[in-house]
């Protein structure tokens, strides 16, 4: 089954007097697992895509599905439930807490939720996924003394740290120089076989774009093309 | 997919809310410092306004319940504001009332657990003259209290005598202070000392009537209360009888002639068929008001005034054991006298200080609102400095709540900042107000105006400090905090996490 369904999915925003069509009747389907890229040129609709999909934002007609459930007529504290169980977000400018260093900033969606795991368990898990992003020596820092490729790890292992089905990043690399925004998706892309995370990230990058499984392009909020490439491990999952 | 609220419930410990909320204190030192000034400079007038006007308070009811007025004042009903110094009503006319049935009302007294002491009392006005010199014009004014001497020097210890003795019962005499003696000496340019003899006139709703008294004891207040030290202690029968009292004292009055003669130079059978015009009989060559006085004065006369009754008092006052329980006393005995069918009532201390007791609820009313107005104030620059900081933050609460923190939570983030700057400036505040107390204190500032004097209950300054105005300032500055912060978190409520994302 599909983790995320977009049907007939429009967005139309109020911009003075005038209407801006972002996204005009958008449909696709994401597989649990997958590691797709959204891409499209600056007013594509693809971070409004990536924010409907994350229950951000609603669309103005069709439905969006996650995990089979819609999304559209929920609560307030419904939605906020869902995006806590379910999604994890990785922002364009990171959007880390100021005041909280490293392993902090990591634990915090956890202290959001009833608490499940011991704290021995959470302890060990944030621990692992701060190693997984390389940043064990500087998980007693706060952001303003981590650089930009250093934010954005932060912000991965923040995204995981619920264990979540899906990982949502807009323009994750936007802020980084190539080779560092190169190293940031091959990260996810291990983290999505590592642990089946489903990843859906928007770009502009081309170089980045192929990198991932399955493309989607948009052009003026129409889907532009779809194309899926065999996964490098599909054999071994 | 499990949607349980159980899961995303707000409950986040509490220990990450304060550490952001002291995190963002000290990260954001200037906002806080706005904040956290005008909060504990505004604490530490409000601990010392306070301690000023609690001490105040406390100084002018210890003046009055330990000198004058007791914790309890009984008084005949009235229809006008009653005190200690008589009725005061619209046309000034309405005379201090008797206590009906005194002796029922004073026999319940002594049956009551929480009567500590009791003592009766006749108030009134006059002016002090000599047998040589009674011209209205430098006679000195006094007010008269009417004692039983016993049971009021027992209950109201509050005279250091200088020269003669107290009241005895029974025996007429005035017991003067110093200043009254000084003022008399002054207007009259004569010495007056114990033993000698001195005139009272006092014009009541019954009539002018002058009275002889000895002077028996000469005195000085322990403790300085601004007007009332122009009181004087008399007899309660010359007060009586100064007042026209004719309930309430079954003693003889012997008269004088002069006024036996008075007494009888009317012809009411001829008062309307008859000159106007009576013709004089008495044998007194007076022909002014001061050879009246003395005719008055020294004239012997053996005819007898109408019997007088000894229950006549216009006051009862009583001390309790346990003076919290003054209202209680006071309901209970309200309550009885209305039972009773008795025309009488029972007053709080403040009521029988009149004005001088108000002064001090003047002055907190006044400091109150002053305050209030500060507060307005504070709470305004404190909610637009929040304003700013959320406004600032508006993609740190985006983020937030994308990431799924319910909009509780992000009000109670924002009522841990809050209360965390109110707690510790409000602390800072409370530890300033105290250590200028302390320091005028130490100080020992001393007061030369005789009404403050009686409002600080003393010649030097020494404001105290209750845990009742600690207490009440730290409230205080939790409730500015939250009352700033309602309208900020409010805006930051209403923020969409997309716009929030948008932002940044």
């Amino acid at each position: 089954m599909a983790i995320v369904k977009l049907e007939n999915v429009e967005k139309v925003y109020p911009l003075g007097k005038t209407e801006v069509h972002a996204v005009k009747g958008v449909s696709f389907e994401i597989e649990k697992g997958d590691f797709i890229s959204i891409a499209g040129p600056s007013g594509s609709g693809k971070t409004t895509i990536l924010n409907m999909i994350g229950c951000i934002d609603v669309p103005t007609s069709g439905s969006v599905a996650i995990d089979g459930q819609v999304t559209s007529g929920l609560s307030d504290r419904k939605i906020t439930s869902l995006r806590h169980e379910v999604i994890g977000f990785i922002f364009q400018s990171f959007n880390l807490i100021p005041v909280l260093n490293v392993y902090e900033n990591v634990e915090f969606p956890l202290l959001l939720g009833k608490v499940k795991d011991a704290k021995r368990e959470r302890d060990e898990w944030i621990k692992y996924l701060i190693e997984e992003v390389g940043l064990t020596q500087w998980s007693r820092h706060r952001p303003n003394e981590l650089s930009g490729g250093q934010r954005q790890r932060v912000a991965i292992a923040r995204a995981l740290v619920t264990k979540p089905q899906i990982v949502l990043a807009d323009e994750p690399t936007a802020n980084l120089d190539s080779t560092t925004g190169e190293a940031i998706i091959e990260l996810m892309k291990k983290i999505n076989r590592d642990l089946e995370t489903t990843f859906i990230f928007s770009t502009h990058d081309a170089t980045i774009v192929e990198i991932a499984d399955h493309i989607i392009r948009l052009h003026d909020g129409v889907v532009a093309s779809e194309q899926r490439r065999e996964r490098e491990d599909a054999g071994s999952h | 997919m499990e949607l349980s609220r159980a899961s995303s419930e707000g409950s986040v410990k509490m220990p990450v809310l304060i550490r952001i909320a002291f995190r963002n204190l000290l990260e954001h030192k200037s906002k806080s410092l706005i904040i956290g000034i005008i909060m504990a400079l505004g604490i530490m007038i409000l601990v010392v306004g306070n301690s000023f006007i609690d001490t105040s308070a406390r100084g002018i009811r210890r003046a009055f319940i330990d000198n004058f007025t007791g914790d309890v004042m009984i008084t005949g009903k009235t229809q006008g504001q009653i005190s200690l110094f008589g009725v005061q009503s619209v046309a000034g006319m309405e005379s201090t009332p008797l206590i009906p049935d005194y002796t029922k009302i004073v026999d319940h007294l002594s049956s009551s657990s929480n009567v500590a002491s009791m003592t009766s009392q006749v108030s009134g006005f006059a002016t002090i003259g000599t047998e040589e010199n009674n011209d209205t014009q430098d006679n000195t004014f006094t007010i008269l209290f009417g004692i039983e001497p016993a049971s009021y020097h027992a209950m109201f210890n509050n005279i250091d005598l200088t020269a003669g003795s107290y009241l005895k019962p029974g025996e007429a005499g005035i017991l003067l202070s110093k200043d009254r003696v000084k003022e008399i000496e002054k207007n009259l340019k004569t010495t007056i000392k114990v033993g000698d003899k001195l005139l009272l006139n006092s014009l009541s709703n019954v009539g002018f009537h002058i009275r002889v008294v000895p002077v028996r004891g000469i005195f000085t207040f322990k403790q300085k209360t601004g007007a009332l030290d122009a009181i004087s202690y008399v007899d309660i029968q010359t007060v009586r009888a100064l007042l026209g009292m004719v309930v309430g004292d079954t003693t003889t009055e012997d008269l004088s002639h002069a006024e036996t003669s008075l007494l009888g130079s009317t012809d009411t059978e001829n008062l309307f068929g008859g000159g106007m015009v009576q013709e004089d009989t008495s044998g007194t060559t007076a022909n002014n008001v001061a050879g009246l006085s003395h005719a008055l004065a020294t004239s012997q006369g053996s005819q007898s005034a109408p019997q007088l009754d000894s229950g006549a008092w216009n006051y009862v006052l009583i001390k309790l054991k346990n003076p919290g329980a003054e209202a209680g006393f006071i309901a209970n005995m309200n309550m009885w006298l209305g039972q009773q069918g008795i025309a009488a009532q029972a007053h709080d201390w403040k009521t029988a200080a009149d004005g001088f007791a108000s002064s001090s609820d003047i002055i907190r009313v006044v400091f109150d609102v002053a305050i209030l107005i500060v507060a307005i104030v504070a709470i305004i620059i404190i909610m637009n400095t929040l304003v700013i900081s959320v406004i600032e933050r508006t993609s740190e609460i985006g983020m937030m709540r994308a990431l799924g923190a319910q909009k509780g939570f992000i009000w109670r983030m924002f009522v841990a900042e809050t209360l965390t700057v109110s707690i510790v400036f409000g602390l800072v505040g409370i530890a300033l107000g105290a250590l200028a107390i302390g320091v005028i204190n130490l100080l020992g500032i001393q007061i030369s105006n005789q009404f403050l004097q009686v409002l600080f209950a003393g010649s030097v300054l020494k404001p105290t400090i209750s845990v009742s105005t600690l207490v009440g300032s730290l409230v205080v500055v939790i409730l500015v905090g939250i009352l700033s912060h309602l309208y900020p978190v409010s805006i930051a409520l209403k923020v969409q996490p997309v716009k929030a994302i948008q932002t940044d």
